[in-house]
């Protein structure tokens, strides 16, 4: 048996235990299970808990590791869904009454992909619903259930934080992986738009949406990011960007720009304090620092973000919307009824601009290679009627452009975790991959982790 | 060359009265009309014509009232309005089952002079309200239409809405910009609210997009008997004809059922009028949604034209 304190809480240190035969896939369910039993009436992250099927998918990965000494990247790793990502035969109900009761018949394609490489799916994570700003979950956050864990993908981050899961997907379209990664402490990579396949996953605004992975460090992202990312037939976004896998190595030929916007000049002190001991432990490692401006159009794309989300969410709800408007909640049926008066003249100067925008964004890495922002303005706000503030996400959600959140340390009253934000050029993961992992092994923040009574 | 137009302000249907009493009610109003005004063009009936006011009830079997578009009634009045030779816009409780299942729609069927199947308008804006004086759900039947088409009638472009549609400036707009000089709006109305708007509202879509407007409405108190109830619907009457400067061009009918009301459209008109004022050239368009900040932002932001061949949406698709 498992001796619970020396259990491992990361996917890469599980995956040697799995390798050398030290644990089965069955006793990682039960103890995840177990952790969920224990943590979730406090967090309340979970929707539905897949038990039957977690054993019964551990039973069969047992076959297989008593077979062989080669296992796959993610073999017997326990993940957990967001839900609003398809699921066969489990409800998928998008945190909404709409949805209630919905099954799909038919897995998405980042769940067949981490089913491919033997993770196991531990059940369905919360969602405001359908992924948009508004009627947020009652989840609390892992390390003060008081406070929001952010969202869209409030579950997702919760339910990894809390330790009641190595690994969960969840999907951005204005900064609702990366805020609620930053809220809990976790590290997560939202790729290049088109990196990670959306087929079978609920749209929020199909030209800004981005799935992407919950995890607790930068090698458990590089991980996770070579399963789910890549070409796939069923997505048309996918398919001109080729199969990357990335690589945890040692570079310190980067340049990394601090950006000075007053747009992140709100920022909260204690997280501004974090950021600048953050800055002084890249420069000790031996990256380039260098001070860079975001470009002019800043603004009108974040409006230009607005509208297509807003065009784009109507126009996928329009009809279900004219049938019974009160099926959406509050917000999301003012959000839609605004959407659908949105003209196509405005929709598609809107698109316009963010190319623009992204052609722009993209010239700064000719001087910079990582872009540096606080990931929030804020640490996880108190209470949970509201998910916090996107803003600090939202312009890189916009250009599509890859970024990584990482943990840079806790506010001393509340305890309560603080993160950066990297950013990159279109199609360079690897450099964010370079600096965080670097960052990572002269930090320690990632591997805290909450305690439950 | 003028367009005559008779609006036939039709009465209730009889408690327990039959589908084919019924059609002889209304063919009786109808011979009276051609009778009455010679080389009458278009002839129009109020709002479901043929079936008493049946959505204040949740009945299902009222769906068994439902008809095709050229189902029985159409049939019956394609021969009298080839024999007349006028042209019948007649609104029925309509039942499609041409895309392989059953939607039912409120409806108004354009025949032909000739007989023939013009078209149809399917009522857009369908009401489910709880006034003190009107109590009703039309959703439980209806399906909303999702155009506005425009027919021409005798070389006039007449446009169709009805009654709840007539309530929207925007419906009536949607049939000006394509051209309509006409827009008849068949109505089965009651409810002291409803009553006090009506002859203001069809006034107002007149004027404002220049155009003739001719409100056709039900009159008389009508009840329908189930197991469980008894419902009264008192239809106000009050048919009105406007002009495209919004003034009456025919006194409004009272309250009486089985009335007509008997009007000429004159293109030059609306011709004269609109050389005056004509609303429609001052429209700002690309300026009526809903009001936001991001909008005046993008807006403002001035983006230059470029030939990059991009596929869709710009900024959607990475291409390298």
């Amino acid at each position: 048996m498992i001796k619970t304190s020396a259990f491992p809480f990361s996917i890469a240190e599980t995956h040697r235990l799995l390798r050398d035969k030290q644990i089965s896939p069955s006793e990682l369910v039960t103890f995840y299970l177990d952790k969920i039993e224990k943590v979730d009436p406090q967090v309340k992250a979970w929707v539905r808990v897949e038990k039957e099927g977690a054993f019964q998918r551990a039973k069969e990965l047992e076959k297989i590791q008593a077979k062989t000494n080669e296992i796959s990247p993610l073999f017997g790793i326990p993940y957990a869904a967001k839900d609003i990502i398809y699921t066969k035969g489990i409800p998928t109900e998008a945190g909404s009454k709409s949805l209630k009761g919905f099954i799909p018949n038919e897995d998405a394609t980042v769940v067949k992909k981490l089913r491919d490489s033997g993770a196991i799916l531990l059940g369905k994570v919360t969602t405001t619903e359908f992924a948009n700003l508004g009627t947020p979950p009652e989840t609390g956050n892992a390390w003060n259930v008081n406070h929001t864990p952010g969202g869209s993908s409030s579950g997702s981050a919760a339910a990894v934080a809390a330790g009641m899961s190595l690994m969960s997907l969840g999907t951005q379209t204005a900064g609702s992986i990366s805020r609620p990664a930053a809220y809990n402490g976790l590290t997560a990579l939202k790729a290049t738009y088109g990196r990670v396949s959306k087929a079978g996953v609920i749209p929020a605004s199909w030209s800004l949406d981005h799935v992407g992975a919950f995890t607790k460090s930068v090698e458990d992202t590089v991980l996770v990011y070579n399963e789910i990312s890549g070409p796939d037939q069923s997505d048309s976004t996918t398919w001109t960007l080729p199969k990357q896998q990335l690589l945890q190595r040692e570079n310190k030929e980067l340049t990394v720009g601090i950006v000075v916007n007053d747009y992140f000049a709100d920022m909260d002190k204690e997280i501004e304090e974090s950021l600048m001991n953050s800055i002084q432990v890249l420069k000790d490692i031996g990256f380039k620092i260098t001070m860079i401006k975001l470009p002019k159009s800043l603004v009108a794309a974040n409006a230009a973000q607005h509208i297509v989300m807003k065009s784009e969410v109507a126009n996928y709800h329009a009809e279900a919307y004219q049938k019974n408007s009160l099926l959406y909640g509050e917000y999301l049926q003012q959000f839609i009824l605004e959407g659908l008066q949105i003209k196509a003249n405005d929709y598609l100067k809107a698109q316009r601009i963010r190319f623009i925008f992204r052609q722009e964004l993209t010239s700064l890495f000719e001087d910079v290679d990582v872009l540096l922002t606080p990931a929030t303005p804020t640490p996880a706000p108190e209470g949970k009627a509201a998910t916090g503030s996107p803003v600090y996400n939202i312009p890189f959600t916009n250009a599509g452009v890859p970024t990584l959140t990482l943990p840079i340390g806790f506010t001393k009253e509340k305890h309560l975790p603080m993160a950066m934000q990297l950013v990159a050029a279109p199609m360079s993961e690897q450099n964010l991959i370079d600096v965080g992992f670097l960052f990572q092994r002269e930090t320690d923040w990632h591997v805290k982790v909450p305690e439950y009574r | 060359m003028k367009l005559k137009v008779v609006g036939l302000q039709s009465g209730p249907n009889q408690a327990g009265g039959s589908y084919s009493e019924r059609i002889k009610e209304l063919t009786t109003q109808f011979n009276e009309a051609v009778e009455a005004v010679p080389n009458v063009d278009l002839i129009v009936f109020p709002e479901l014509v043929t079936t008493p006011y049946f959505c204040k009830i949740n009945d299902p079997s009222f769906f068994d009232l439902a008809e095709p578009v050229d189902g029985e009634t159409f049939q019956y009045f394609s021969e009298k309005a080839k024999a007349a030779g006028v042209y019948i816009i007649l609104p029925i409780f309509e039942k499609d089952e041409s895309e392989g299942r059953t939607e039912y729609y409120n409806t108004a069927v354009v025949i032909g002079n000739d007989g023939s199947l013009v078209g149809s308008y399917r009522k857009t804006h369908i009401p489910k309200l709880c006034l003190a004086t009107l109590t009703t759900d039309e959703t439980l039947y209806f399906k909303r239409g999702t155009s506005y088409p425009v027919f021409e009638i005798k070389g006039y472009k007449v446009g169709i809405l009805i009654c709840f549609d007539r309530s929207f400036p925007e419906a009536a707009r949607a049939l000006a910009l394509q051209g309509a000089e006409l827009i008849v709006i068949p109505t089965a109305a009651g409810g002291e609210e409803r009553k006090n708007a009506w002859l203001s509202e069809c006034q107002a879509r007149a004027r404002e997009n220049g155009l003739y407007v001719v409100g056709v409405n039900k009159a008389g108190d009508e009840v329908i008997t189930t197991q469980s109830e008894e419902v009264q619907s008192s239809f106000f009457g009050l048919s009105c004809g406007f002009g495209p400067d919004g003034v009456a061009v025919v006194p409004n009918l009272d309250s009486e059922p089985w009335q007509m009301l008997s009007l000429e459209v004159d293109r030059q008109k609306v011709k004269e009028c609109r050389e005056k004022l004509n609303f429609l050239d001052f429209l700002q368009g690309d300026l009526y949604s809903a009001y936001s900040d991001e909008l005046q932002k993008i807006r403002a932001y001035p983006v230059e034209n470029e030939t990059s061949p991009l596929f869709g949406p710009k900024g959607v698709v990475t291409i390298d």
